[in-house]
C-alpha cells in the first residue's frame, strides 16, 4: 500500500511539473514572439492603419480571455478542493477578418505623400490583418477626383491563420460553503526594450447546490476579472459574469452556460515616419455568449468547449486537482 | 411508465443535443473592416471621363498610323517618351471583318485591342494612372488616311478601386491627328454615364444628363465647369 502511494505521489508530482513547465512555456514564448514582431511592422504604419490592421485581435482577444472559465459547476459546500492546470482557448476568425478595406474621406492627401499636399481627396487601406497573407503587402492609395495619385505599399500579416491563441495558467481553490475562488496569474516577465510582461485574473465561483440539494444537476454564478500587459505594447482587460451547469455522466462530464461579457484593449508604439507615438483603445463587440463543453473525470480532466458570440472560441485545458 | 428522473434525463439530453448543433453552426461574425471604395461625385467621374479621352488620342491613331508589315507582329509597344505604357495588337484585313488578312498599309477593316492581362497604363495629368484595357474594330479609309470606329467598340477604363466601361460612336481618328476629328465616348462608371464630345480640336465637352456640363483640355485631362 506504501509503495502504491508514494508511486502516486511521485506521478502527481510529475504532472505537476509538466503542467507548470507546460504553462511557462506556452505563457512566456506567446507575448515575447508577437509583441516583438507585432511592434516591428506597426512601427511602419499609422494610427488609422493600425486600427484595421489588428483589428482581429482587438476584438478576438476579449472572447479568448473570457472563454474557459469553468469546466464544472459542482463546488462542494465542505471540503477544501484545490488545483493547478494550463488554459488554451483560440478564436476562430471569419475568413473575411484576414484582409481589411478602410476609407479616409475627405483628407489633405499631404498627410500621406507631401507631393499632395493642400489637395483634398480620399484614401483606401486595404490588404493583410494581422492575421492574414504573410506573403503580401498592404497599400494606402491616394484618389484624387476619383483617380490614383499615390499609393504606398505597407506591412503583411504576421501569422496566416484564423484562430487566435491564448494560454493561461490557471489555479483554484474552493470547497467552502460552494465558493471557489480562481487566478490566473503569471509572474512579471522582463521583455528586454518592450518592459514588462503581467497577467493577472481572478474571479469567484458560487454554486448553490448546497441550499438545493435536490437539483439533478450542478449549478453555479460566477464572474472572472482579468488584466494583461504586453511591455509597453498592449494592455488588455476582460471581465465576464456567467451562470453554468454541469453534469456528471461517469467517467464524463457535461457542461454549459451563459455569460455576460465585456473587453478592451489599448495599443501604444512609436511611428517611425515621424517619431510620434500612436496610442489607440477599443472596446471589445463581444457582450455575451454561450458555453457548451465536456470534460473527462480522468486524464488531468481535460476539457474541451466551444463558446459562441459575436465571435466563436474554443478552448481547453487541463487540470491538476486535489 | 417512465419516472420523472429520466424523463429529466432525456430532457436534458434533447437540450444539450440541440444546444451542441447550435454551436456547431456558429460562425464568428467579421471585425475588420471591409468598406467599399468612397462613393464618387460626378465631378469625379469627369474626371476619370477626361483622363479616358486624353488617352484616345494616344492609342486609337495606331489603327491609321501603324506601319509594320510584318503581319506575324502586329503590335504596337509605347516608347518610353510617352504618356501610355503598354502594348496593342493589331488585326488588319481587306474587305471587311470576314475579309482576307493584309498589311496594315492595305487594309480597309482594322481591329486594335489589348491582350488578356496586359493593360494599358495612362499617365494622368494629376500625377496619377489609370488602367485601360480597349477591343475597338474600324472601317479604314485611305487618302486621307482615317479610321471610323464601328459599334461595339470600347472597353474598360480602372482607377485603382473604381472602374468603368466606355464605348465609342462614330469616332473618327485621322492620321498624326493628335485628337479624334468628330464623334464621341459614353463613359460609364457606377450610376453615372457621361458623354465625351470631340471636335477635332484639344478641346472636348462632357454632356452629363443632356446638359454640356464641363468642357476638357484633352492635352492634360483638366476639366472647367461649363456654367
Amino acid at each position: 500500500m506504501k509503495s502504491i502511494l508514494v508511486a502516486t505521489s511521485k506521478r502527481q508530482g510529475l504532472m505537476t511539473i509538466s503542467l507548470l513547465s507546460l504553462a511557462v512555456l506556452i505563457f512566456t514564448w506567446q507575448p515575447v514572439v508577437a509583441s516583438d514582431s507585432l511592434e516591428d511592422l506597426l512601427e511602419q504604419v499609422g494610427e488609422d492603419y493600425a486600427v484595421s490592421y489588428t483589428s482581429p485581435f482587438l476584438y478576438a482577444f476579449g472572447p479568448n480571455q473570457n472563454s474557459g472559465m469553468y469546466q464544472t459547476a459542482h463546488i462542494p459546500w465542505g471540503g477544501l478542493t484545490f488545483g493547478f492546470g494550463v488554459k488554451v482557448m483560440a478564436t476562430h476568425l471569419n475568413v473575411a477578418d484576414q484582409s481589411f478595406s478602410k476609407n479616409i474621406e475627405n483628407v489633405d492627401l499631404g498627410d500621406f505623400d507631401s507631393d499632395y499636399a493642400g489637395d483634398v481627396g480620399n484614401v483606401v487601406m486595404s490588404g493583410p490583418t494581422l492575421f492574414g497573407d504573410t506573403e503580401t503587402n498592404g497599400t494606402i492609395t491616394g484618389y484624387l477626383h476619383g483617380i490614383p495619385v499615390f499609393r504606398q505599399e505597407t506591412i503583411p500579416g504576421l501569422i496566416d491563420t484564423r484562430f487566435v491563441p491564448l494560454a493561461a495558467p490557471e489555479a483554484y481553490i474552493g470547497g467552502i460553503f460552494g465558493l471557489k475562488a480562481t487566478v490566473r496569474y503569471f509572474p512579471e516577465l522582463e521583455m528586454g526594450e518592450y518592459g514588462k510582461t503581467k497577467y493577472f485574473g481572478y474571479g469567484l465561483q458560487w454554486s448553490p447546490n448546497g441550499v438545493l440539494p435536490t437539483l439533478p444537476f450542478d449549478v453555479m454564478v460566477g464572474f472572472f476579472d482579468q488584466e494583461l500587459k504586453v511591455g509597453t505594447l498592449l494592455e488588455t482587460n476582460a471581465k465576464t459574469y456567467f451562470v453554468g451547469a454541469s453534469k456528471d455522466f461517469s467517467l464524463l462530464r457535461v457542461y454549459g452556460g451563459f455569460a455576460k461579457d465585456s473587453s478592451d484593449m489599448s495599443v501604444s508604439y512609436q511611428y517611425d515616419a515621424d517619431g510620434s507615438n500612436v496610442s489607440f483603445a477599443v472596446d471589445g463587440t463581444q457582450e455575451k455568449h454561450m458555453t457548451l463543453g465536456v470534460a473527462l473525470n480522468f486524464l488531468l480532466g481535460l476539457n474541451l468547449e466551444m463558446n459562441a458570440g459575436d465571435l466563436t472560441t474554443y478552448s481547453g485545458g487541463l487540470m491538476l486537482g486535489f | 411508465m417512465m419516472n420523472s428522473s429520466k424523463y429529466l434525463r432525456l430532457v436534458a439530453l434533447a437540450l444539450l443535443l440541440g444546444a451542441g448543433l447550435w454551436l456547431a453552426g456558429c460562425e464568428s461574425d467579421t471585425v475588420a473592416p471591409h468598406e467599399d471604395a468612397p462613393a464618387l461625385t460626378s465631378e469625379d467621374v469627369a474626371y476619370q471621363t477626361a483622363a479616358m479621352g486624353s488617352s484616345v488620342g494616344h492609342v486609337l491613331p495606331q489603327l491609321v498610323e501603324f506601319s509594320d508589315t510584318n503581319k506575324d507582329e502586329y503590335s504596337y509597344t509605347f516608347p518610353a517618351s510617352s504618356d501610355i505604357t503598354g502594348t496593342v495588337y493589331f488585326d488588319f484585313r481587306t474587305g471587311g471583318a470576314d475579309g482576307t488578312p493584309a498589311t496594315s498599309d492595305v487594309a480597309d477593316w482594322g481591329r486594335l485591342f489589348t491582350a488578356e492581362g496586359e493593360e494599358l497604363s495612362f499617365e494622368v495629368g494629376l500625377g496619377g494612372s489609370v488602367e485601360l484595357k480597349f477591343s475597338v474594330v474600324a472601317d479604314i479609309t485611305r487618302d486621307p488616311d482615317t479610321a471610323t470606329l464601328l459599334v461595339g467598340s470600347g472597353g474598360t477604363f480602372t482607377a485603382g478601386d473604381y472602374g468603368a466601361v466606355f464605348s465609342f460612336a462614330d469616332l473618327v481618328v485621322v492620321r498624326d491627328g493628335d485628337y479624334p476629328a468628330s464623334g464621341s465616348m459614353t463613359f460609364v462608371s457606377g450610376d453615372y454615364s457621361m458623354t465625351l464630345t470631340f471636335d477635332g480640336t484639344n478641346i472636348a465637352v462632357i454632356t452629363f444628363n443632356e446638359v454640356v456640363s464641363w468642357t476638357v483640355d484633352l492635352d492634360d485631362g483638366t476639366i472647367t465647369p461649363v456654367s
